[in-house]
């Protein structure tokens, strides 16, 4: 039961939040020069993506596909953002659904953001920046990250991360630089039920439920020198078992240089996860990166990209290390800044084994409209 | 006052203050924002995505949009007002009547834009003036930098021909009618200007 003390300061909150509200010009419509400008806004924008893709292994080797993001933007004046973008997507005969963010943006400054809700998570940049079909110049995700990566030969080492929880964000601009930094507090990983304890399968599930009371703590910093050159540097840390005990941390670099028509830019991206074994606690290290390099022409854009993930088991000494490598060679055709048809061819191995039991090599071509 | 009390306090002052800014700047100094703009656009916007053309959404849209990306493109806010102001002021119909062609939008021209390309300094400094006003630069590269919506501008009197590359800006739907490029509404000295300024960094 709530004391007269707390009675008391909640009113005096409300009192107070209330006159913020009534002092707010956001209940006038705001004038600027000749134009009045509503105070409430509300954007819908987002991609849809159709496409065909043929595999030379697999369940899925001949097929067409369709997906579409909607997002919706809400807007009160110049001070809070409201974000929401879903994912309906084929998979079989069932259409899956997603929630890729659903966060509130509280632009405090001119310099600091503060988010909360769902939010993909900035680490690295193609999980949060570049994923969508119509910006991601290669028709497939680079397979360190698990997005459509079926025909690569080993898992990939994280999903695209989006995950509850609360962030700010702050940017400075030195002269022609950019320097941002993003920190953020999330709920963090938690590991498949039923798996095998000597190799967990963690999971990202971007819930309202936390399976342990650790939260998982992140960030991002980065520097540009815009067209030019960017470079990053994300680190994420978190136990993923009920009891608080068992670490997760992964940390990536990536980098881009741009040049007229040219785009270069890769990741690298580690993963440590430490499990309990009946002789200790080793941890199971898994790396990899991707390089991509862009040429536009005209409306022509040549890709290329190549990406290899590592396996790498320590335990007091190196057990097991194997991994697999893919090479995209991919071109894209730009009808306008935002609709395109990409084609990419992905050559998929495995190490260790028979070049000829493991060659799924996968055509992908799509057109992707970003609207 | 008790603890929570003077928390909630100090959380509603914050409040009051923040949310009675008087920094609302939708359009703040939009005129010299607009040169800045289609320079953080071109930088900014293209290090991720093709740069978008202004005619996709309308100004009220851009207003969001900007501001979504600028939480997702971490932009200061100063960054993001002069990116709208570029976008909100080169948000104009490509196919509205050209006051040199009297409305016609393809074809033939109606005007002769043909004569020789100004060398004279003052002429150039003034396109080089238009240029950055009408911010050329947000869409397409001159020089080393700028954005990738339009071809770059670089050679573009010697490809093309001054004729050609006053009719374009007179009429941009003139040889294209699918064209996103925004009629300016540009004056025949204004277009002169631009053409000897564009063919002066040809030499």
């Amino acid at each position: 039961m709530a004391t007269a003390k707390t009675r008391h300061a909640w009113r005096a909150g409300a009192a107070i939040a209330a006159l913020a509200l009534l002092n707010a010009p956001a209940l006038r419509a705001q004038e600027t020069g000749t134009r009045v400008v509503p105070t409430h806004q509300t954007v819908i924008t987002g991609y849809g993506t159709v496409g065909y893709a043929f595999e030379t292994q697999g369940e899925n080797k001949n097929a067409f596909t369709s997906s579409v993001n909607p997002i919706f933007l809400f807007q009160f004046m110049d001070k809070v953002l409201f974000e929401v973008e879903f994912e309906f997507e084929l998979e079989g005969g069932i259409t899956e659904t997603g929630l890729e963010y659903a966060q509130l943006d509280v632009l405090l400054t001119d310099n600091i953001t503060l988010v909360g809700g769902k939010f993909l998570l900035p680490f690295g940049v193609f999980g949060e920046r570049l994923h969508p079909t119509w910006i991601n110049k290669f028709a497939t995700s680079p397979p360190i990250y698990g997005h459509h990566v079926a025909a690569f030969g080993a898992e990939p080492l994280l999903p695209i991360l989006s995950d509850v929880g609360f962030m700010a964000r702050g940017t400075v601009t030195p002269g022609r630089w950019n320097l941002s930094l993003n920190a953020f507090v999330t709920q963090g990983p938690d590991v498949e039920a039923g798996g095998d304890p000597a190799e967990p399968e963690l999971v990202f599930p971007g819930s309202s439920e936390d399976n342990n009371t650790n939260k998982m703590l992140g960030g991002r910093v980065d520097i540009s020198l815009p067209p030019w050159f960017e470079i990053n540097g994300s680190l994420i840390n978190g136990d993923y078992d009920t009891n608080n005990f068992l670490d997760f941390t992964a940390w990536n670099v990536a980098g881009e240089l741009r040049l007229k028509n040219v785009e270069i830019r890769g990741e690298y991206l580690q993963t440590r996860l430490e499990i309990e074994t009946a002789t200790g606690f080793p941890t199971i290290r898994r790396h990899g990166f991707y390089a991509q390099a862009a040429y536009r022409v005209g409306p022509f854009e040549p890709v290329f990209r190549w990406t290899q993930v590592f396996d790498t088991r320590e335990d007091g000494v190196v057990t097991a290390e194997d991994g697999a490598w893919q090479a995209g060679f991919g071109i894209d055709y730009w009808f306008s800044p935002s609709i395109v048809l990409m084609a990419g061819f992905e050559l998929n191995r495995e190490d260790g084994l028979p070049i000829d039991e493991i060659d799924n090599d996968r055509l992908v071509a799509h057109i992707a409209f970003g609207f | 006052m008790n603890r929570p009390t003077k928390i909630a306090a100090a959380v509603g002052i914050m409040a009051v203050a923040w949310l009675s800014a008087t920094t609302t700047a939708y359009a703040q100094d939009a005129a010299t924002d607009v040169a800045r703009g289609a320079e953080v656009y071109g930088a900014m916007c293209g290090r991720c995505h093709t740069a978008r053309s202004p005619l996709e959404y309308t100004d009220r849209q851009w207003v969001t949009i900007t501001n979504h990306m600028r939480v997702r493109a971490n932009l200061t806010g100063q960054q993001m007002r002069a990116v709208l102001a570029f976008l909100q002021a080169t948000n104009t119909d490509p196919g509205r009547p050209s006051p040199l062609e009297s409305g016609a939008t393809t074809g033939v021209p109606t005007a002769d834009y043909s004569g020789p390309v100004s060398t004279d300094p003052d002429v150039i400094a003034r396109g080089n003036q238009l240029a950055s006003e009408n911010a050329c630069l947000g869409c397409h590269v001159i020089g080393g930098v700028g954005g990738n919506v339009g071809p770059s501008l670089n050679g573009v009197v010697r490809r093309l021909g001054a004729a050609d590359v006053r009719h374009k800006l007179a009429n941009p739907m003139f040889n294209n009618s699918m064209s996103m490029m925004p009629n300016f509404g540009l004056t025949r000295e204004q277009i002169d200007a631009i053409t000897a300024y564009l063919a002066s960094l040809e030499r």
